[in-house]
């Protein structure tokens, strides 16, 4: 274990070995921000997932893939090839000095090395290791093939996104199933390293990226016996807007029932009344007895014909300074373009600049993910190339001569 | 030895609705000690919110103990309800904080501090309080006050921007960020607890939804900040190329379409000349991808004007045959059009087929997902190898690829007539990943390995009846998770006031009939 005495940041006693593909590097990254000693252990050449889109200025090139730079930050980096008996040699006096363990191999993967919890745990007792799966280790799906629109299918979170009259949907983009399961990753982490403050004692966590879409959403099935309709609930003979156009893009708005909502939309007919864009209908109108149920179209007509001219006439920006000022529920959909520019996230200094200099550059990342009195989280460096810190882990830290690393090198462990 | 991972760890929960209550009962499932305070001058809305046993509808009544989320997010905490509005409610307020280790809020930035209860208060009642206030946009900046819900904030963290069909607008994702700022929220709580016993020092944690919010984008942000490229939905016309859309053409009625993008400037002018080269090409306003992109409706019109006159063949024909060929897709339908992968680098450059395919009965659906070309033959074998799969357009991963839609429009004719869980299981047995898109019935009755996992309690509640609470998403080998029932309204009022606070039975009835205890 570290040095104890180290308090500097919240986790700086603690280091992190780092096994995982895209489906767990945002936890070791979050670990990192907190003030861990993360160490990346990649195969050498580099771990697949640094094949994922996109690249720096395009190029597609392990050292230059924005998504393996956007979840890797706080890292040291080192190769290792696990699989051969002086790779897993070296492994195990890593192990002694860690405190987590985190991969994201099939089930059985680590057990099949001799580098399964039950022998890790010979090594190092306090070690905790989390090892995230699909399915989970065990269970008639734990071989089962999941790429991310499994996991979004399987997890019960698609079902419900989209049209009606069209298939379910998943985010675009990379992962945020894996998301999920790392988030969880990392905050179980925390709680068994409680545990071992109490009892000196590390364990293994085995989490399944399935139980994490399924534990953070709502059935709707429970006490309902039926599904919310893909698109949401709605009178079917009526429409009701939820996207509109503005000047630069699109906002979403709805005039929702319930007693919690009458004043939102209150408040938002007096912002349009005092731009003289409210009808005497929409001024006059009774939000305490709007009920989807009830509504006609006619009347939804009438209320959302001056609110769509209104949208018309504001830009985003203008729209989300209004909702702030007025205390109205609804926000603009910004883009990363908006994200970068937003005034409140300036604000509270958010962005942070990560020196390339490999590429000669500096990147904005997104800053930490929360602001804290005592400890500050702080994003300490960029991603690490392909072996980047092999000596200075190997040789300074672990005492390996450096022939012997020239040799290990030479047989493709590092 | 303890049993939990958090076993004595004691919480002080003002939370209300999923970004707050999420936070508490993952605590509360590795055996914090929760208690939360509810009261009628800020109240917790899921107790009037359904789901409700049988579809019942309530009548309005923030008192309700029968609303379903709040059963399934409230799972193993204690409720004390205290009135809030009177100083003397604040009063046992602070003294519970004394009792803590740490407090939990996510009312609107501000608003606890204007009870009395920021954190420079509790500091001075308990010097070592960890308290974690999570709120939309943060407790400083000039948004800071703005109050708030997921669903809204979504479209702030751009969420909404990248969910959907490219031809419709954004779909609705839901209050996603209540239930990922959460667990950033744990997390911070957490280490702020390991630091505390190393340090002695508490600490306050103000967390920002939005930011927390922000890192689900990062590789994306990334993209556009080094390669000023501003992500949308998949396949929507923003992204990688202007023109790059889904342009509609002669058949309209039958739904067919055709895409088309242009990538680089010798393709824009390989383009202006299939086109005929019309006047309007040499318009300053296309004249660069930039100038393009800024006045893409107009263009998009124009293109219309000629696809909407060809059949879509057609328009594939004359851009792909050209000298300098334009990249060009045909689509059948809506449908395809919108699971069509313009970007494959972006998308899924590895899989192909890739989609939601319609199985048998009422919007029952299937995903399949095929990377290698071995799955893909492990896919023939499994489908029986019918005789378009030894289609010499479909022998190899680019052919599959190029002819995407074609091959989706054919793997469904097989799905049609089977259950999603049929198409699962063979799929998965030959080594192709799949998987049925669940709805909430099969993830409590069906699914064999949520089964496995007791992913699912029964609850016993007195009021709903039998309910069913969730089991977090990683197990410990030492420690297990708890699932226990949500607690009525002020259900340890009296548990609370005694055993925490030392009071008699006097005291307690006092404060129950001065209304300081509701």
């Amino acid at each position: 274990m570290a040095d104890e005495e180290k308090t500097d940041a919240m986790l700086s006693p603690y280091r992190v070995l780092d096994l995982t593909d895209e489906k767990g590097q945002l936890a070791g990254k979050l670990l990192g921000d907190l003030g861990a000693d993360v160490i990346k252990i990649e195969k050498p050449g580099g771990d697949p997932s640094r094949n994922l889109g996109p690249f720096y200025h395009d190029e597609v090139d392990p050292e230059k893939s924005l998504n393996w730079f956007a979840f890797n930050t706080s890292k040291r980096g080192v190769t290792l090839d696990i699989e051969k008996p002086e790779g897993q040699e070296i492994f195990r006096r890593l192990v002694k000095s860690a405190d987590f363990i985190i991969e994201s191999f099939p089930p059985g993967y680590m057990d099949s090395l001799g580098l399964g919890y039950s022998e890790l745990e010979k090594v190092d007792p306090g070690i905790i290791v989390i090892a995230i799966t699909p399915f989970g280790q065990t269970g008639p799906y734990r071989d089962f093939k999941a790429p991310d629109i499994v996991l979004w299918a399987m997890g019960g979170r698609m079902f419900a996104i989209g049209d009606a009259d069209r298939p379910p949907l998943r985010m675009s983009h990379h992962s945020q199933a894996y998301i999920q399961a790392a988030l969880d990753a990392g905050l179980s982490a925390m709680m068994a390293l409680n545990y071992r403050q109490m009892t000196g004692e590390g364990q293994f966590i085995d989490i399944s990226i399935q139980t994490a879409l399924v534990q953070s959403g709502e059935t709707g099935w429970d006490l309902r016996k039926r599904f919310q309709p893909r698109g949401g609930m709605r009178n079917p003979g009526v429409q009701i807007t939820r996207t509109w156009s503005c000047k630069d893009g699109l906002v979403t708005w709805v005039y929702m029932p319930g007693q919690f909502r009458a004043a939102t939309n209150i408040a938002f007919v007096n912002w349009l009344d005092s731009e003289g864009m409210a009808t005497d209908f929409l001024k006059e109108f009774d939000w305490e007895e709007f009920d989807y149920a009830e509504v006609t179209q006619e009347i939804m007509d009438r209320l959302e014909e001056p609110t769509a001219k209104f949208f018309m006439s504001h830009t985003k920006l203008e729209l989300l300074e209004g909702a702030v000022q007025h205390r109205i529920l609804f926000y603009p959909q910004f883009d990363t373009t908006d994200l970068l520019e937003s005034v409140q996230l300036d604000a509270r200094e958010y962005w942070v600049n990560l020196a390339h200099p490999e590429l000669g550059t500096t990147i904005t990342y997104p800053g930490p993910f929360a602001k804290l009195s005592e400890t500050p989280i702080k994003i300490t460096r960029r991603a690490p190339l392909i072996g980047e810190h092999n000596h200075e882990i190997y040789e300074d830290e672990l005492g390996i001569p450096g022939e012997e690393i020239s040799k290990l090198k030479q047989a493709g462990i590092i | 030895m303890p049993q939990k991972s958090l076993e004595g760890i004691k919480v002080l929960d003002f939370t209300i609705v999923i970004a707050g209550t999420f936070i508490t009962r993952m605590l509360a499932n590795h055996g914090a000690d929760v208690l939360k305070i509810e009261s009628r001058s800020h109240p917790e809305i899921f107790r009037q919110f359904g789901p409700f046993k049988d579809d019942y509808p309530e009548p309005f009544n923030p008192w309700n103990n029968r609303g379903g989320s709040f059963g399934i997010w409230n799972v193993g905490k204690r409720s004390i309800a205290l009135n809030l509005a009177d100083p003397r409610g604040i009063e046992i307020a602070k003294r519970l904080v004394s009792w803590a280790d740490i407090v939990v809020e996510n009312f609107a930035g501000g608003v606890l501090k204007r009870m009395g209860l920021g954190y420079e208060e509790l500091v001075k009642i308990k010097p070592d309080i960890i308290m974690l206030s999570s709120c939309m946009q943060g407790q400083t900046g000039p948004h800071s006050k703005h109050p708030g819900f997921g669903t809204q904030l979504v479209n702030l963290v751009g969420l909404s921007t990248i969910t959907g069909w490219p031809d419709r607008e954004p779909a609705s994702v839901g209050a996603y960020t209540d239930i990922i700022a959460p667990r950033f929220s744990v997390m911070a709580i957490l280490a702020a607890v390991d630091y505390r016993r190393r340090t002695g020092k508490g600490q306050y944690i103000d967390l920002s939804q939005y930011e927390a919010g922000v890192p689900l984008l990062s590789p994306l942000i990334l993209d556009n900040v080094v390669n000023k490229r501003v992500a949308s939905r998949v396949g929507n016309q923003s992204e990688y190329a202007a023109p790059h859309n889904a342009y509609p053409c002669r058949d309209r009625h039958t739904d067919r379409w055709c895409a088309i993008g242009v990538y680089t400037e010798e393709e824009w002018r390989s383009f202006c000349k299939i086109l005929g080269d019309p006047p309007w090409t040499k318009d300053d306003r296309f004249n660069t991808l930039r100038a393009r992109r800024e006045n893409e409706e107009e263009l998009d019109r124009r293109i219309e004007e000629w696809t909407i006159n060809l059949h879509p063949d057609d328009v594939v024909r004359r851009l792909q045959l050209a000298d300098d060929p334009v990249p060009v897709k045909r689509l059948y339908t809506g449908r395809e059009l919108q699971e069509y992968e313009w970007d494959v680098k972006h998308r899924s450059p590895y899989t192909v087929p890739h989609n939601v395919y319609r199985c048998q009965w009422e919007d029952r659906w299937c995903v399949i997902a095929v990377y290698t070309d071995e799955e893909w033959h492990s896919f023939c074998k499994v489908i029986g190898n019918p005789q378009w799969t030894t289609d010499s357009r479909f022998n190899t991963f680019e052919g599959r690829k190029e002819n995407e839609e074609e091959l989706d429009r054919l793997i469904a004719t097989w799905t049609v007539n089977r259950t999603p869980e049929e198409v699962m299981n063979l799929m998965q047995t030959a080594g192709i990943p799949a998987g049925i898109v669940a709805t909430g019935e099969d993830l409590i009755e069906h699914d064999l390995q949520l089964k496995h996992r007791h992913a699912y309690h029964e609850l016993a509640h007195p009021e709903i009846g039998v309910y069913h609470g969730v089991a977090p998403s990683y197990e410990f080998s030492k420690c297990q998770a708890e699932v226990e029932r949500a607690p009525l309204m002020g259900e340890h009022n009296e548990s609370v006031l005694k055993e925490l606070l030392g009071m008699s039975d006097e005291e307690i009835k006092e404060l129950i009939r001065e209304q300081i205890v509701e």
